[in-house]
C-alpha cells in the first residue's frame, strides 16, 4: 500500500468510480469537480466546462479538425479539468440504423463492448464500435455503429497533450435516446403518429414512431454547413407519409440553433413541438 | 428506462468501481478518532495545567505552613526554656527553705543531760529539697534522737532512710529530711 492509497482512502476519493468507469454516470465520476467535455464535429470542435455544481459555463467553439483544435485548446482544457479527463462527444464518422430482434440478455451493455460479436451476429463490423438503445415495449433497436479509427485517432491525440478520455461518446445518440426515453414515459405522446428529429452540428436522426412503434429512421451525421438538399432529401420521405395529425418533435443540441434557423421551413404545415433547452446537449451529458 | 449514454472509448483494464460504501466506517473512524484525541489532549493538557497550579499553591501553603510550624517551635522553645528556668528557680526557692528553725528545733529538744556534740546539715546536690543531716548527741540515748525527731516532725519535716548507731556515750543519728507542705 502506498501513501497515494492512504491520501484516497482518507479523502474518500477511493470511495468513488473512477473517472472512465463506464458504469457509472457523470456526476457520481466528477461528484463536486469540475470537468470538461468536447464536441467532436467534422470539421468543428465545441467544449464546455461543467463546475463544481455541475452548471454549464465557459462554452466554446473553435473551426478545424480535432487535432489541430487540440494543440492550441490541450492547455485550456487541461486548466478546467481534474487530473486531465474529457467527456468527448463524437458528431462525426458514425451511422444510427433501426434493427430488430437483437439480442437483450443479461448484461448486453458491458457485452456489447466486450464481445460486440454475440450481442450483433452478422451485423458485426470489426472496423466499428457499438451502442444500443432498444425500445422498452417493442423489438425494435437503435443501432449507432461509429468508425473505430476515428476513436482511436482521438485517444491518441488525447494521449499526446497528456489529456484523457473519461469518455467518448455519440452525442446526437444520446440526445435520440434521451428524446425517446422522454416519448416513452409520456403516455399521451407514447400512443400519438411522431416524426422525431435530432440534430447536433450538421448530423441528423430522423425516426417514425406510430403507435409506439419505431418504423422508419435515417441518420446522417457530418453534413455540410447549410446542405438543405441532403437534409430536405432525408425528411421528405417523412412528411410525406405524414398525417394531418403526425407531430414533429424536435431536439437541437442549443435553443433556437442552426436547425431551427435553417431547416424547420423543410417540416411545411406539420406541427412542431420544440423541446430543445438551453445547452441541451452539455446538459445531457452531464447529467447521465 | 437504460443507460443512454453507451461508452465507446477503449476500455482501460481494472478500473475500478471504488471501495464499497461500509468502507467508509475506516476513514470516519479515523476522523473521528483524530478530533477525539485533539479533545482528549486538550482535556489533559488542561488538567494538568490545572493540577499543577493546584499543587503550586498547596507547596505555598505548605511552605507557610511549615514556616508557621518553625515558629510555633521556636515559640514553644522559648516557653520550654523559661518553664525549665521557672523550675529550677522553684526547686532553688524549694531547696533554700532556711534550715535555721531545724537547728534551733534540734537544739531545743536536747534534754538536761544530752548536748549536740556534731550536727551537720548538707543539702542534696541534685535534690535541694532533700537535706542529707548526720547529728551525734551526747547522752540521752534512743529517746533523745526519738525527741529530736518529733521536733523535726513538727516542723513538718519528715525523715527518710534513718539510721541510728549507739556509740558508748554517743548516739549517731543521719537521715535525710524532706519538707512536706501539705
Amino acid at each position: 500500500m502506498e501513501i497515494k492509497d492512504i491520501k484516497e482512502v482518507l479523502s474518500l476519493a477511493a470511495f468513488r468510480p473512477e473517472a472512465d468507469n463506464p458504469k457509472f454516470a457523470w456526476p457520481q465520476r466528477f461528484p463536486k469537480r469540475k470537468s470538461t467535455i468536447l464536441n467532436i464535429s467534422r470539421g468543428q470542435v465545441s467544449w464546455c466546462t461543467l463546475t463544481k455544481k455541475g452548471a454549464v459555463s465557459d462554452i466554446g467553439v473553435a473551426d478545424g479538425e480535432f487535432v489541430e483544435v487540440a494543440s492550441q485548446m490541450a492547455n485550456h482544457w487541461q486548466t478546467h479539468t481534474e487530473d486531465g479527463w474529457l467527456g468527448i462527444s463524437l458528431n462525426n464518422r458514425f451511422i444510427i440504423s433501426l434493427e430488430h430482434n437483437m439480442s437483450r440478455k443479461k448484461g448486453w451493455e458491458e457485452e456489447l463492448r466486450q464481445n460486440p460479436k454475440s450481442i450483433l451476429g452478422t451485423r458485426h463490423d470489426r472496423a466499428k464500435r457499438y451502442a444500443l438503445h432498444h425500445n422498452p415495449e417493442t423489438s425494435a433497436s437503435l443501432l449507432m455503429a461509429c468508425d473505430d479509427s476515428i476513436i482511436k485517432t482521438i485517444e491518441e491525440t488525447l494521449r499526446d497533450h497528456n489529456l484523457r478520455p473519461a469518455r467518448i461518446c455519440v452525442g446526437l445518440f444520446a440526445m435520440t435516446a434521451n428524446l425517446l426515453n422522454r416519448i416513452a414515459a409520456d403516455n399521451t405522446l407514447k400512443s400519438q403518429d411522431l416524426i422525431v428529429v435530432t440534430w447536433l452540428d450538421n448530423s441528423l436522426c430522423v425516426l417514425r414512431q406510430k403507435n409506439g412503434q419505431w418504423q422508419d429512421l435515417r441518420c446522417r451525421s457530418g453534413l455540410a454547413s447549410l446542405d438543405e438538399t441532403t437534409v430536405s432529401q432525408m425528411i421528405r420521405p417523412f412528411i410525406e407519409a405524414a398525417d394531418p395529425s403526425t407531430r414533429v418533435i424536435l431536439m437541437e443540441d442549443r435553443k433556437n440553433g442552426q436547425f431551427t434557423q435553417s431547416y424547420l421551413p423543410l417540416f411545411g404545415n406539420q406541427h412542431v413541438t420544440d423541446v430543445t433547452e438551453e445547452n441541451h446537449l452539455w446538459s445531457i451529458l452531464g447529467k447521465h | 428506462m437504460d443507460n443512454i449514454i453507451h461508452d465507446i472509448k477503449t476500455e482501460r483494464q481494472n478500473v475500478s468501481p471504488g471501495l464499497p460504501a461500509a468502507y467508509k466506517l475506516v476513514p470516519v473512524a479515523f476522523y473521528v478518532v483524530g478530533i477525539a484525541s485533539i479533545f482528549l489532549s486538550l482535556f489533559f493538557f488542561l488538567s494538568k495545567k490545572a493540577y499543577e497550579s493546584s499543587q503550586e499553591t498547596m507547596q505555598a501553603r505548605t511552605s507557610e505552613a511549615r514556616n508557621a510550624e518553625g515558629r510555633f517551635r521556636v515559640q514553644q522553645q522559648g516557653i520550654v526554656t523559661e518553664s525549665q528556668r521557672a523550675e529550677g528557680i522553684a526547686r532553688w526557692l524549694e531547696g533554700s527553705r532556711p534550715l535555721q528553725p531545724v537547728t534551733v528545733a534540734l537544739a531545743r529538744s536536747m534534754a538536761k543531760d544530752s548536748s549536740i556534740a556534731e550536727l551537720a546539715l548538707e543539702r542534696h546536690d541534685d535534690i535541694p529539697a532533700n537535706t542529707l543531716m548526720q547529728l551525734k548527741v551526747d547522752g540521752g540515748g534512743s529517746e533523745q534522737i526519738e525527741t529530736a525527731r518529733a521536733a523535726l516532725t513538727s516542723l513538718n519535716y519528715e525523715i527518710f532512710n534513718s539510721r541510728e548507731s549507739k556509740g558508748r556515750d554517743s548516739t549517731d543519728f543521719v537521715g535525710t529530711l524532706i519538707y512536706n507542705d501539705k
